[in-house]
């Protein structure tokens, strides 16, 4: 029998105490008319790697800038609570705020150039980090700076932390920018599409020392992409959005999905070279909702195969499935 | 269908005052050049789908535009049904346009913003004098049904497209004077997965139905052994390996091409990850491009350039650790 999901049921799919609580997040655009996430309830544990997936516009990389407060200009937090170690860091004041996510949390940002500052050197960039949050002494900041480089495999750090951004290449940079969002040991690591700008032997190398770098300083991270293969061995979570929502939540190899959209994805993503599958892919016919469309029913349902009537009439809540996943479609009520 | 025999190709950075004055008293010296392609030859079959895979900087693109006449190579030739592209007129390139076509990787930038859908389509068509005005209206509406797509969105800007029918609007184009050869440089890159597999069921489709021969540019190795039919890996400027499709796997590969194969297959596979980098285009390693990081490299790899050795039939390598 499947039940309704109360935000207070995640904890049992989490197994440590969750340090991160997000509780009906609802954020738009243009006070309320254009919704961007409608209503989005998840947790995420100490050291968990979470993955977060979906297409552009379903409102993923907009929940990570609402958990760090950084949401872009015209869009508004309308109701919901961002719950970090017990802190509802929406009520704090901005300064507060400003200490939490600063100290407490990182960010990876999907394109490393635009993410670092061209005008001064990485060490400089790095230091400042110390020297504001920590209170270090310059000498003491740059061996810690270079200390940190040389963790995230950049060869010849010394030299690395006297050198522009612009020197690096595009995995350079990106390890560059990790290493800032891990240089206070937060408890949180928010990566926002770290692989995305970057080429496919690269992505791997990045991949991999975000995990070991997570697994040995037990970090948390919300993993945000829309490329579901990246995900298979990382996060043992995962949540699919669609157009605000959180559709399904699966484990890290995506066996058995439920929902029809998580379905529809994996026929339209190319197989791994290996399966010798060739010829065609299943899309999913339709494009994801403008934004100013409104359906008062699943905003999936124009484009879905399984699509019955009761799918226009209302969206359903998520619903509790074996294994710790959860579904929101009615074929599962 | 189109040979391309010792193609080289180098961008050189425009010379500055000084240089040039340094130049008049006979003491060039070149800085800055970077060598896209190298000495690099390629036999594209009439009907079939070369999928050209490699990442950024390995020189993709630059073969992708030699291959259409948009560069001249400095040394080699490019053959089209029988005649060199380096050395066509201008009238005789205009024409050449009739026969291939490139479609470019970002939609939204490849269009005009300021052409309607129609005038953006009727281009080629006016240039060509292909049929007078209403018989280039049907064309239009014909070509904008096939990429499916309706004809009342033919007044509409590109801005008024979305992602997917900006690309679907891009192959119309490609496709309004009738080529035998599509060029198509990451065609799905800038689009979401649900929507990249509309983009390919539609290239397939039409791939089929005008008996197109097709080039797909792409550093995505699963998505080109879905649709090729032969499969050309480039690294540094190089072709490292060019194998029919149903080979994968059957034959020893490049190691170039097992490790690009293993993050295809699974990013974290820890046996496969390649440590290092892509070599600096204005700077190549002596010897194979790909040494520097190969687990298998030894002496011979670091001085020698590995010649294109056929393997089997159909096969070709450029390894020196890769025999038959």
């Amino acid at each position: 029998m499947s039940e309704l999901v109360t935000s207070s049921d995640h904890s049992s799919v989490v197994g440590s105490p969750p340090i991160l609580k997000i509780e009906n997040l609802t954020v738009s655009f243009g006070h309320g008319r254009f919704p961007a996430i409608r209503g989005v309830d998840f947790e995420l544990g100490a050291g968990e790697i979470l993955g977060l997936v979906g297409e552009s516009g379903s409102g993923k990389s907009l929940t990570a800038f609402s958990i760090m407060g950084l949401l872009p200009f015209g869009a508004t937090l309308d109701s919901g609570s961002v719950i970090f170690q017990g802190t509802d860091l929406t009520t704090l004041p901005p300064k507060d705020r400003r200490a939490v996510c600063g100290r407490n949390m990182g960010m990876v940002f999907q394109e490393p150039l635009t993410a670092l500052n061209p005008v001064f050197t990485i060490g400089e960039q790095i230091t400042e980090i110390f020297r504001h949050r920590l209170g270090s002494q310059a000498k003491e900041a740059k061996k810690m700076a270079v200390e940190l480089l040389s963790q995230v495999g950049l060869p010849n750090p010394a030299r690395a932390a006297q050198s522009y951004p612009h020197r690096f290449s595009g995995g350079m940079r990106q390890r560059v920018v990790i290493a800032m969002a891990l240089a206070l040991n937060p408890e949180l690591v928010i990566a926002d599409e770290p692989t995305t700008a970057l080429d496919p032997t690269i992505a791997a190398q990045i991949i991999r020392l975000l995990k070991a770098m997570s697994a040995n300083r037990d970090t948390a991270v919300l993993f945000i992409t829309h490329n579901l293969r990246l995900l298979t061995d990382l996060a043992g979570r995962v949540l699919v959005m669609y157009a605000g929502l959180i559709v399904e939540q699966t484990s890290g190899n995506f066996s058995g999905p439920l929902h029809p959209y998580t379905k529809g994805l994996m026929k339209a993503l190319p197989p791994a070279p290996s399966s010798g599958v060739t010829g065609r892919l299943v899309p999913i016919s339709g494009q994801p909702p403008a934004p100013d469309e409104h359906y008062p029913g699943c905003p999936f349902e124009p484009r879905c195969p399984e699509r019955q009537k009761i799918c226009a009439e209302y969206c359903p809540p998520l619903l509790a499935k074996p294994n710790g996943r959860l579904v929101r479609c009615h074929l599962y009520q | 269908m189109l040979n391309l025999e010792n193609v080289t190709k180098t961008f050189r950075p425009p010379a500055s005052l000084g240089q040039e004055i340094v130049s008049l008293f006979g003491r060039r010296k070149e800085t800055g050049a970077v060598l896209a392609v190298r000495n690099l030859s390629l036999q594209l079959k009439p009907g079939e789908i070369l999928g050209l895979v490699g990442e950024s900087g390995s020189g993709k693109s630059t073969l992708g535009r030699l291959m259409c006449g948009l560069y001249r190579p400095e040394a080699g030739r490019v053959i089209f049904e029988g005649r060199d592209l380096t050395t066509l007129d201008k009238r005789e390139k205009q024409l050449l346009s009739l026969k291939i076509q490139f479609m470019f990787q970002d939609p939204a930038s490849s269009l005009n913003p300021r052409l309607k859908a129609r005038a953006a389509l009727s281009e080629g068509l006016i240039i060509h004098h292909l049929g007078d005005r209403v018989q280039r209206r049907q064309t239009i509406d014909r070509l904008l049904e096939e990429v499916g797509l309706s004809p009342k969105l033919a007044d509409r800007y590109p801005h008024q497209f979305s992602g997917g029918q900006r690309q679907r609007l891009c192959l119309a184009r490609a496709l309004s004077l009738n080529p035998s050869l599509l060029i198509a440089d990451e065609p799905t890159s800038a689009l979401d997965v649900s929507i990249q597999a509309q983009i390919i069921d539609l290239l397939l489709d039409l791939k089929a139905k005008r008996g197109l021969t097709m080039v797909l540019i792409s550093h995505d190795l699963s998505l080109v052994c879905l649709m090729a039919d032969r499969v050309a890996v480039m690294y540094g400027g190089q072709l490292m390996e060019v194998f029919p499709r149903r080979l994968l796997g059957q034959v020893e590969h490049h190691p170039y091409v097992k490790a690009l194969w293993a993050s295809a297959d699974s990013a974290t596979d820890d046996a496969f990850i390649l440590d290092g980098e892509p070599p600096d285009p204005q700077n190549p390693p002596p010897g194979c491009p790909f040494h520097p990081r190969c687990p298998q490299a030894d002496e011979i790899c670091r001085t020698t350039i590995a010649p294109m050795k056929q393997l089997g039939p159909e096969y070709l390598g450029a390894c020196h650790h890769l025999s038959t």
